[in-house]
């Protein structure tokens, strides 16, 4: 894939900026921009529009993110598709056609990126200065671990030590063998065991269950017969207080029936009867009063109505009168009304005298002229009167304006007769315009010949290159390689016997050193040690025994201990010891020997089995050889090794593509040879005709246009054009377009002047039609003012002279007139109505004045009506009055008399009911009813009292009969019943102690079962158990996959180089080489004693092995880079392009390295895209001093 | 006589927890508490409603060895409610409370006809309800692994009354469930009863063809993981003249589990998974009636998204959390989120291994994951890590029988490898970003 152009159509600091990608055939281009001039933003444009955009997108400070827009063109040369397209933000159907709306399928791109994803892209396909320098500490910092540069530099990583530490402490933050750094998972089973603790807490146990419910039963019992036995002692205690009571009714129930007997023939009287008789004399009094009091009111009222008069007449008419009262108000507003009525009337006679007079000579007639003048016509005449001034002013100007267009337009017209017409610039300007600048096509020919010659030496340089092969160019070109696939396998088969044998050798070398080490070792073994032999061992063994008798005998003395005699024989242990052990190390010696003398022979069959091993692969190569140089001999080239002929094809394709350049390039320069030439000729051409001159006089043009257009003559500044072939020569051509240009110039300041003059001329002539125009139609306008005035004014023609200034005046006065003669007419109209109504009232007034009060209405004039219906309406509301007063005396008489009546019969039947209670309490008159009810009174009072201690003593007894209750109790002795009272009120104490302890077991027992109501604590426990099992369970799953992942990391490591060393080491030891300018040879591997490869740079001075991370910075940053390139190398080999983007990585080198670093960029171009950004001038100006021309492309960045 | 109605219900398991349900801000916590508690609850009221004439329990009244009283207490007075009512109740143990605690001790009312609720375990117990025309045949588990065929012991039919089974039993076996009492759905046809009313397998299955005897699985009737999604609950049987009885489904479940499954395959980005959680949301919601709803969501497929997914896999499960406290209503309880899609970008450098090219430093962690997958040999090393770990396990969770958290356990094993893959690529990622 090649990215040929880059659109930055608004994306960062950009608006529709393109960067051309698509130079050839090496494909490394040099992006040169200094800080602030976007050369990051283009970085991650290319990202963008191959990825779509990021999320938190940065380059939206211009543009406002909906519009970020970033496009271009991409190439997959393999399957020769193109895709030209627009990358919008956003997250889906991001991708746009060149048109900015259609939507494009990313399934052609994802193709292309063949499975890359940005992260990818950014880490495997991207080189930054920051990554260069990580992955050289890397190599210094890691020992040299081939496996971890291989790993890292493949993939584009820093440090991979930071991956390691990252997994160990997400991995320790989860759980450790050690609490004490309490890791999740800790605080999470703390938690569990928590939890199982409260749920032990609410958990209710069926032992603890079945306990509490029987000693509730148990407590149940023990209350209920407390209860029993509580109540039979109240009972009897209530018995006891009862016939302790009783004793003493008894006694005042015989007292009581003595004092009742004298009283036994007295009548009982109801409990009422008092209040009864009582009531009822007090009624009687009252009615009898009453019926006096109302006798004397019916007397009073009788001599009230009598002095009472009444007129009826007056009454009669009532209603008409007070009809006519209402209308007074309204009667006396008329009078006033009538009053100013006339006033008017009055004015406006005089006001129409007046205008009459004003007018002077017209008379009645002539009015009605005016009047009949309708309002269209006034309105007519106004507005004529008005547009009088306005049409006069207008026929003036348009005269004037005429005067001065005449005068002008002759003067013009005289001008442009005098003056002579040049010919057209037109031909001339053309031609000029269609060569161009000779400057530019000379320099274009001048840059193609330095081009095909360059180009030529290229190619030829290129066919040097080709070791072995004897042709010329074009056979070179021409030539058919064996097909790829078959080198590819040929070559592949090499490599890997090659690297059999490497690796055979690389193990024959360890096997080698570890045989010799062995070997010396048994070497070193098997010298002979001084053994002691058994006639030592027993001399030994005979001193120590005699010393030691000889100190048990020196030291029979046992104040004197033997010191002298003990060291010795201490010596003698030793020695004997010493001997001893020497034996022990000679028998581990033997054994040792033994098993390594065993190593030493399988190291030699193993030595022997790598010796046939490499023989045989030696043969295999050989065999490979021989196939690979065949192949190439049938094409007629003398083949070399397998990177030799690598980069062969490479020469070879650059040499086509080289010579295909030249070829181009031999085009582009006969292009430019020829686009000369034709210039030349158009030139000559178009001077020929246009250095010619011809007159016209203005009044010929129109007789001559359709005859001819030229009439040649000799222009005496026009250069001799001869008539043969212009020759080819750079400063002819440069002469012969200057004097063209001279002579265009001339034409057209000629040209101009002269069409300057016909246009002001033109301009005179119509200048003057438009005058005569205006003049015209303003005398027209003239014309139709008068015919409509004449219309106008028709109707009152008779009126004399009538003029535009004076018509106003003479219609207002007019319209007054007609005006006030309108008002005079209503108001006698408005009078005459008023004075009837006036009229019509007094007559009225009149009539019922006669009827009611006939004196009075005699004696008063006509018109003072007023005064006559206020003296109606007073005498009628007075005898309204009478009349209300007389109704209400006959009602209050008639009340009277009634009440009287009812009173008298209300003593007669209270009297009756006096007779009733006499005979009731049987007495004769109602004075003896006192007496009869005080003796009854007594009788009941004792009654009621023996009835209360009856009743209180059946009470006592409760239900049992009276007398035997008596019996009973009258066996008691009053201090007995005390006494057992007391008894029993000591026995519920008792009780009533006994029975609250049980009730309160059965509470609280009660309670506690209560609260086994089968709640759901203890589950809602098990629940939250549950859920902190599921994060225990999580936590744990994060564990064993972070385990697992940094398992896969070593293996993975591992497993790269195992698969990977061969090819990328050979790749990056050349590059390496190159790189440091030949300072080193090439890389090597060793293995440590841990069998760990460990990588070693070869110096070229003495072929020593220096370990990488032994090298310097820079060094090791160059075997980083190295490393990195070869990995793309290889990548490429088995896969299609991905662009390489370098984003600044070589400003740590020296200029010698950073170009050597370029150099191989450039090759690797050939084959991939390389796009290089930097900021450094001296790295641009390096390229361009050191490389080739067509090595790299460069594009610079402005800064803003 | 007129038509009777018969509550069949079994696995009840009350008490018993939600499994694997991680409480979460805006969780519907109060939803699912003692969810089985208000299931039966909910049973005990569609019995009083319905007017039900029997209540038949086919085992596993309580979940195993949770001998919490209160637990006993409850159902206790939820038979009350129901026994108040003069509905009768009849119950067998089954495996999970053969040996409990609860029904060995907890004294339980006696049926208004006097006769207890449990049925005998020692031989095949019955009841006969002689007004209501219906005899029950059935035994208790006498011990938690009965693997004899307890229905070879069920008696002939009383004639002129409908014969109901009350069985425990795997029938011919059933995935996720013990084999116990096993038997042939023929055998139990050739018993001549009106219905079998059996209990032991959670999901509501019928095992006879049309026109036989019903062989009826009620299913449990609240689901406690994810493995028991959809609708829980009882069967109730209406039963005429001719001893011929129709049954009709009642879900009585407090919170319904579902599973959204979801095919990455053609996703373009992430979003398109949530985007389709949100819409499924409200249409299971409204299935649910109400009811909260315990959702798995698990994603499948081939993509190069797998990657993302399961780097990402606790940032996404926190958006579907999010996704179901907002569409829920409170609703909505997310369970867990199982990421089971295939790498495409591994598969490719697989392929591209085998075909000769390929091969960065990348597709090498591929390769090894591949071929760790395929050699199951490899993997002996890890164990001895994790073991250490294990050990502080809680057994509630290693030896959990439902979901046995085990170091043994082949997917396990399988599963974190493929975790760990894009745990090391984004490692790899943010390191050369660095």
């Amino acid at each position: 894939m090649i990215v040929e152009r880059l659109d930055l159509i608004a994306f960062g600091r950009f608006t529709n900026c393109s960067l051309n990608l698509s130079a050839g055939p090496c494909k490394f281009h040099i992006v040169y921009g200094p800080n602030e001039s976007g050369k990051s933003t283009s970085l991650r444009a290319l990202s963008d529009l191959l990825f779509g955009f990021r999320g938190n997108a940065v380059d939206d400070y211009i543009h406002k993110a909906s519009a970020l827009r970033v496009g271009g063109r991409i190439v997959e040369p393999e399957s020769n598709t193109t895709l030209e397209c627009i990358r919008r933000k956003g997250n889906k159907d991001t991708l746009l056609a060149t048109d900015n709306t259609t939507k494009v399928s990313s399934a052609e791109l994802d193709k292309m990126l063949q499975g890359v994803s940005r992260d990818s892209f950014e880490q495997q396909f991207g080189i930054s200065h920051q990554q260069l320098v990580e992955g050289g500490m890397l190599i210094l910092e890691g020992k040299g671990d081939l496996s971890e540069i291989l790993f890292s530099a493949g993939a584009g990583l820093g440090k991979l030590q930071n991956i390691r530490q990252e997994l160990a402490n997400q991995s320790k933050s989860i759980y450790t063998d050690r609490k004490s750094s309490s890791p999740t998972l800790y605080q999470l089973l703390d938690d569990w065991e928590n939890l199982k603790n409260r749920l032990r807490e609410h958990s209710l146990l069926p032992a603890t269950y079945n306990a509490v419910r029987s000693d509730l039963e148990r407590a149940n019992a023990k209350a209920t017969s407390c209860t029993t036995d509580l109540s039979n002692a109240r009972r009897k205690k209530e018995k006891l207080e009862a016939i302790k009571q009783a004793i003493s009714l008894f006694l005042e129930r015989h007292w009581l029936a003595k004092k009742l007997e004298p009283l036994s023939g007295v009548v009982t009287l109801a409990p009422g009867f008092t209040e009864k008789r009582w009531n009822l004399q007090s009624a009687l009094t009252a009615a009898e009063q009453q019926v006096k009091s109302l006798e004397s009111r019916c007397r009073e009222i009788d001599q009230q109505i009598a002095t009472l008069i009444i007129d009826e007449v007056l009454l009669a008419n009532e209603a008409a009168i007070e009809r006519l009262g209402r209308n007074i108000s309204q009667h006396e507003q008329s009078s006033v009304t009538v009053s100013e009525k006339q006033s008017k009337l009055m004015q406006l006679r005089d006001r129409i005298d007046e205008l009459g007079r004003s007018l002077g000579t017209m008379g009645k007639a002539q009015w009605s002229q005016c009047e009949q003048l309708s309002a269209v016509a006034r309105t007519e005449l106004v507005a004529l009167s008005k547009q009088h001034s306005g049409v006069m002013q207008r026929v003036r100007d348009t005269d004037e304006k005429l005067q001065a267009a005449k005068a002008t337009s002759r003067k013009l017209k005289s001008e442009l007769k005098n003056a002579l017409r040049p010919g057209s610039p037109s031909i001339l300007d053309d031609a000029i315009r269609t060569v161009g600048q000779p400057q530019t096509m000379l320099l274009a020919k001048k840059k193609a010949e330095a081009h095909v010659v360059a180009a030529r030496e290229t190619a030829n340089a290129k066919l040097h290159q080709l070791a072995g092969f004897e042709g010329t160019l074009e056979q070179a070109v021409a030539m058919v390689l064996p097909p790829r696939s078959t080198l590819a396998t040929s070559a592949t088969a090499i490599e890997s016997v090659q690297q059999d044998v490497k690796s055979i050798d690389s193990k024959i070398k360890t096997a080698t050193f570890e045989y010799e080490q062995l070997r010396a070792k048994v070497l070193n073994d098997s010298s002979q040690l001084s053994l002691p032999d058994q006639s030592r061992f027993d001399q030994l063994i005979a001193e120590r025994n005699q010393n030691l008798d000889d100190l048990i005998d020196a030291s029979s003395d046992e104040r004197v201990f033997p010191i002298k005699r003990a060291i010795e024989l201490r010596d003698q242990a030793l020695e004997l010891d010493r001997a001893h052990r020497v034996r022990h190390e000679y028998h581990d010696q033997v054994l040792r020997v033994e098993r390594d003398e065993r190593e030493l022979v399988s190291l030699c069959e193993q030595l022997a089995k790598r010796s046939e091993d490499r023989a045989a692969a030696v043969v295999d190569l050989k065999n490979h050889i021989d196939h690979w140089k065949q192949l190439w001999q049938t094409i007629g080239v003398s083949a070399g090794d397998v990177d030799e002929m690598r980069s062969w094809c490479i020469i070879q394709q650059e040499l086509v593509v080289s010579a295909c350049e030249l070829n181009e390039l031999c085009i582009e320069l006969q292009f430019a040879t020829d686009a000369i030439e034709q210039a030349v000729a158009t030139l000559q051409t178009a001077l020929r005709v246009s250095v010619a001159k011809t007159v016209f006089r203005p009044m010929e043009i129109a007789q001559t246009k359709s005859s001819t257009l030229f009439d040649d003559f000799e222009d005496e500044d026009a250069p001799e054009i001869a008539d043969e072939q212009w020759v080819i020569d750079p400063q002819d051509f440069a002469s012969l377009y200057m004097h063209a240009t001279q002579k265009n110039r001339e034409l057209s300041a000629r040209c101009q002047d002269y069409e300057a003059l016909m246009n002001r001329s033109e301009l005179g002539s119509n200048q003057l039609d438009s005058c005569q125009a205006a003049a015209q139609a303003a005398n027209d306008h003239l014309k139709a003012w008068e015919e409509r005035w004449n219309a106008a004014i028709e109707p009152i023609k008779s009126l004399g002279l009538i003029t535009p200034e004076s018509i106003d005046v003479l219609l207002n006065c007019v319209e007054e007139i007609v005006r006030l003669r309108r008002e005079t007419i209503e108001s006698e109209n408005e009078l005459s109505v008023l004075l009837a109504a006036r009229e019509k009232y007094g007559d009225a007034v009149l009539s019922i004045a006669m009827k009611c009060l006939p004196q009075r209405a005699e004696s008063l004039d006509r018109g003072d009506e007023i005064s006559l219906i206020a003296c109606l309406l007073t005498e009628g509301k007075k005898q309204r009055e009478n009349q209300k007063k007389r109704t209400l005396l006959v009602d209050q008489l008639s009340q009277a008399r009634t009440s009287a009546n009812e009173f008298a019969v209300q003593c007669n039947r209270v009297k009756a009911d006096l007779m009733l209670l006499c005979k009731e309490a049987k007495c004769q008159e109602f004075e003896e009813l006192a007496e009869c009810e005080k003796l009854s009174e007594q009788r009941r009072g004792l009654e009621e009292k023996s009835g209360g201690i009856e009743g209180s003593l059946m009470v006592l007894a409760k239900g049992q009969a009276i007398e035997a209750f008596e019996a009973e109790a009258m066996d008691y002795q009053s201090h007995s019943v005390d006494d057992e009272i007391e008894s029993v009120s000591r026995e519920i104490e008792s009780l009533e102690i006994e029975q609250a302890d049980a009730q309160q077991s059965v509470g609280r027992l009660g309670s506690e079962i209560k609260k086994m109501d089968g709640s759901d604590r203890a589950a809602e426990i098990l629940q939250q158990q549950q859920s902190l099992l599921v994060q225990i369970r999580r936590e744990a799953e994060r564990y064993a996959e972070l385990t697992i992942a940094q398992d896969v990391l070593a293996r993975s490591i591992e497993n790269y180089r195992r698969q990977n060393e061969g090819t990328v080491l050979a790749k990056a030891g050349k590059y390496f080489a190159q790189m440091t300018c030949d300072q080193y040879d090439g890389l090597q591997v060793e293995f440590d004693a841990g069998d760990k490869p460990r990588l070693f740079a070869i110096a070229s001075k003495d072929k020593s092995l220096v370990p990488a991370d032994r090298l310097s910075d820079g060094t090791a940053d160059a075997l980083y880079l190295a490393m990195r390139i070869a990995s793309l190398d290889v990548h490429l080999q088995k896969n299609h392009p991905i662009p390489l983007v370098i984003d600044d990585c070589l400003i740590q080198f020296d200029d010698q390295r950073a170009v050597a670093s370029m150099q191989i960029l450039s090759q690797l171009s050939l084959r991939t895209q390389v796009i290089m950004f930097t900021h450094h001038q001296h790295i641009v100006d390096l390229a361009e001093l050191k490389l080739m021309r067509d090595a790299f492309h460069l594009h610079r960045l402005a800064r803003t | 006589m007129t038509t009777r109605k018969v509550l069949h219900a079994a696995d009840i398991h009350l008490d018993s927890p939600l499994h694997r349900l991680e409480s979460y801000p805006g969780a519907p916590v109060a939803e699912i508490r003692s969810a089985t508690r208000r299931a039966l609850t909910n049973m005990i009221d569609l019995a009083i409603s319905e007017q039900v004439d029997l209540v038949v329990i086919a085992g596993d009244l309580y979940d195993g060895d949770w001998n919490e009283f209160s637990t006993g207490l409850h159902f206790v007075n939820e038979a009350a409610r129901l026994l108040r009512e003069k509905i009768p109740l009849v119950v067998i143990r089954g495996n999970h409370d053969a040996q409990s605690v609860m029904t060995q001790s907890l004294p339980l009312p006696p049926n208004p006809d006097g006769s207890a609720i449990i049925l005998d375990h020692h031989a095949v117990d019955q009841r006969i309800f002689e007004k209501l025309g219906i005899a029950i045949h059935g035994r208790s588990f006498p011990k938690k692994a009965v693997t004899e065929d307890l229905s070879l012991g069920y008696p002939l039919p009383i004639r002129s009354m409908f014969n109901l089974g009350l069985l425990h039993t795997s029938l011919t076996g059933a995935e996720g469930h013990d084999n116990y009492s096993p038997c042939k759905p023929e055998q139990l046809q050739d018993k001549g009863y009106d219905y079998w009313a059996l209990g032991h397998i959670h999901d509501r299955r019928e095992c006879h063809q049309a026109g036989q005897t019903p062989i009826v699985f009620s299913g449990n009737i609240q689901g406690r993981n994810i493995r028991e999604v959809g609708p829980k609950g009882c069967v109730v049987l209406s039963i005429d003249d001719d001893q011929k009885s129709q049954s009709t489904f009642h879900p009585l479940d407090v919170v319904r589990w579902q599973i959204f499954d979801h095919d990455i395959t053609n996703d373009q980005r992430r979003d398109d998974m949530l985007e389709a959680f949100s819409d499924w949301l409200p249409d299971e919601l409204n299935n649910a009636e109400g009811r909260p709803l315990a959702i798995r969501v698990n994603l499948s497929g081939a993509s190069l998204l797998s990657h993302d997914y399961y780097l990402h896999a606790n940032t996404i499960a926190n958006e579907l959390r999010s996704l179901a406290v907002q569409r829920g209503g409170g609703q909505a309880w997310f369970e867990n989120l199982k990421v089971r899609t295939t790498n495409q970008k591994r598969v490719a450098d697989v392929r591209e291994h085998e075909s000769g090219s390929g091969d960065s430093p990348l597709a090498s962690v591929s390769l090894v994951i591949e071929a760790l997958q395929r050699d199951s040999t490899e993997r002996e090393q890890w164990l001895q890590p994790l073991r250490k770990l294990w050990s502080k396990l809680p057994p509630e969770l290693t030896q959990n029988e439902l979901d046995p958290f085990r170091l043994e356990d082949e997917a396990l094993l399988s599963n974190w490898l493929a975790s760990a893959e894009p745990i090391l690529m984004n490692l790899i990622h943010s390191e050369s970003v660095k």
